[in-house]
């Protein structure tokens, strides 16, 4: 479908995806499987720190993973220093342990480490034109954090310090034309109520990205169906449900950070 | 009966001599956690058969049982050939989630805690000739919020974005043989710009003096080689390979890499692997690889499977 690589989302893929991944030169952004973990917690933090490692060391040598990003969509109540320093020390020993590599903290949200090498948000906004609108005026700095959850008192991003930009989660689209049970699943937004209007919100919101020149990347949620989340791009049983051609041919164009110009790239 | 998931699990770090222990292992739900206390860490047989390395809340194991397991137990037997007995045997978990108890023999192997990592217990003096016994106790609280989870569901069932949990053995399980002394680790850098390859390795056992070589290849023909006596707790080796043939998605070239070591005892330590030149990095608003601006077109993938989980 034209995809470069992939986001391994809060798992530790086996050793032989990344040998495939290496073989067939598949980019791989690794994770760690932070969720369930209560950071304010010592001995928690210390279970995933002590896992952490050992997978930095286990992974060392794959020239697929480009990206480290040891935790997820944190929460964090604004005064809760012992999981801000957490985050910015396990940061600091990954980028000890691996200076190869680039580092995010927390993927989405929210960042807290002055160190991050990419700067990411995660935005599952389904109208294209909001969509853009959230990227149009990407500063070089911003002295305001960018942040497109909603309204929350908890912790927000850290100001934007002009690393490369990319989002990361986007889409989500709920599309499940033969869904068993009506009602069991679902995905992100208002379902489209055609497969052409499915493919028009996937091109839209994918070429706001492509198109926008300060904008560095992108991460399509998801590939496939899993269980009742039914807003990938292939179902659990790895059926296409968009022809792949067409994805194809809108991921395949030329981003405006490559060039400057429209075209395709291969 | 056919071993599931047979081929090799660390391509990156290959010796010849292995054994694959998925397939049939006898298993036990211990919801009363009390197994440890009825002494099952030896001698007793489980009413169950699970298909490893097949988690239990899925269908590919035989099981298929979905709710919450804290306490589970797995037994199994193996052999090895006899002559393995003149080095060390060790024994690898690709992943067992969360805290894996192992006993091999009735003796304790070691315990590991972390769902999501690999292990290795160095079982050389708990083994005999003929058949050993092999148990697992796996304990997985996925409410505790102690251990990390994923998308495991802290739920009964699915919900939202969280799925079927994971317990117990999920990756493959396996024996190795290597030399009294041998390499445990190494890590390697592939400098794009001028070809270098920096090697950092472990070394562990009991051999006497050593030497360590690494060969690169590409397509078979030999483009660098090197070696080290130096008796560190972290040898170093330096290569240079001329007109370097680049790693990227749109050529992702390898090379094979050949590690031997030789010790004073005469034993000889072969692992194979493969390097990739590649480098990643950023400038200012832009991520270069090998450098060239990157925009990187990635999906989001979460690795579960409707039949494995």
């Amino acid at each position: 479908m034209g995809f470069d690589g992939a986001r391994l989302h809060q798992k530790v893929f086996e050793t032989r995806f990344l040998y495939w991944a290496d073989r067939l030169g598949y980019l791989v952004a690794g994770e760690f499987p932070d969720w369930g973990i209560d950071l304010s917690n010592a001995s928690a933090r210390d279970a995933l720190l002590d896992e952490w490692i050992t997978i930095l060391r286990r992974d060392f040598n794959h020239p697929s993973i480009i990206i480290w990003t040891p935790f997820n969509e944190r929460d964090i109540d604004a005064d809760n220093y012992a999981c801000i320093e957490f985050i910015r020390r396990v940061v600091r020993i990954t980028k000890v342990i691996d200076p190869t590599r680039l580092v995010i903290d927390c993927s989405g949200w929210t960042h807290v480490s002055e160190e991050i090498d990419i700067y990411d948000v995660h935005d599952y906004e389904q109208n294209p034109e909001q969509f853009k609108n959230h990227y149009i005026d990407l500063p070089e700095k911003s002295s305001r954090p960018l942040d497109f959850r909603p309204q929350t008192n908890l912790l927000r991003n850290m100001p934007y310090e002009g690393q490369p930009f990319i989002v990361s989660e986007y889409g989500g689209i709920w599309w499940n034309p033969l869904e068993a049970k009506p009602g069991e699943s679902w995905g992100y937004g208002e379902r489209p109520k055609t497969i052409e209007e499915y493919i028009a919100r996937y091109k839209a919101l994918t070429e706001s990205l492509l198109f926008n020149r300060s904008i560095s990347g992108f991460c399509y949620t998801q590939l496939y169906d899993i269980e009742q989340e039914t807003n990938g791009l292939y179902t659990f049983d790895r059926k296409p449900k968009v022809d792949p051609k067409i994805i194809w041919s809108i991921n395949r164009q030329k981003a405006c950070i490559e060039e400057g110009s429209r075209g395709n790239v291969n | 009966m056919n071993i599931p998931r047979p081929e090799h699990p660390r391509p990156d770090f290959e010796r010849k001599t292995w054994i694959n222990l998925n397939g049939e292992w006898q298993f036990e739900i211990d919801n009363a956690k009390s197994g440890l206390e009825k002494g099952w860490c030896s001698g007793k047989d489980f009413s169950r058969k699970i298909i490893v390395p097949f988690p239990p809340e899925s269908t590919l194991s035989g099981i298929g049982e979905k709710d919450f397991m804290e306490s589970v137990w797995y037994r199994r037997f193996f052999s090895f050939p006899d002559k393995w007995l003149d080095g060390r045997i060790l024994l690898h978990f690709g992943a067992v989630d969360y805290k894996a108890t192992v006993w091999v023999n009735g003796y304790l192997a070691g315990v590991h805690k972390g769902g999501y990592s690999p292990f290795t217990f160095d079982i050389t003096e708990l083994v005999k000739p003929g058949d050993n016994e092999l148990v697992v106790w796996a304990q997985d609280d996925c409410r505790s919020r102690l251990q990390p989870t994923g998308k495991q569901s802290h739920r009964l069932k699915s919900y939202g974005c969280l799925y079927t949990r994971v317990t117990g053995i999920w990756q493959t399980v396996w024996l190795e043989a290597t030399p009294r002394q041998y390499i445990n680790y190494f890590k390697v850098v592939a400098e794009p710009s001028d070809g270098s390859v920096f090697m950092e390795l472990e070394v562990k056992g009991d051999g006497g003096k050593y030497t360590i070589s690494a060969e690169i290849y590409d397509e078979g023909k030999l483009v660098a080689d090197a070696q080290t006596s130096l008796l560190k707790p972290l040898s170093h080796i330096h290569m240079n390979v001329s007109d370097v043939h680049l790693w990227s998605p749109e050529d992702p070239h390898l090379y094979k890499l050949l590690l031997k070591l030789t010790s004073e005892d005469g034993s000889v330590d072969e692992v194979s692997s493969y390097i990739g030149f590649r480098e990643i990095r950023s400038s200012e608003n832009k991520i270069l690889l090998n450098n060239q601006v990157r925009f990187l077109r990635l999906v989001l993938d979460q690795g579960y499977y409707p039949d494995g989980v």
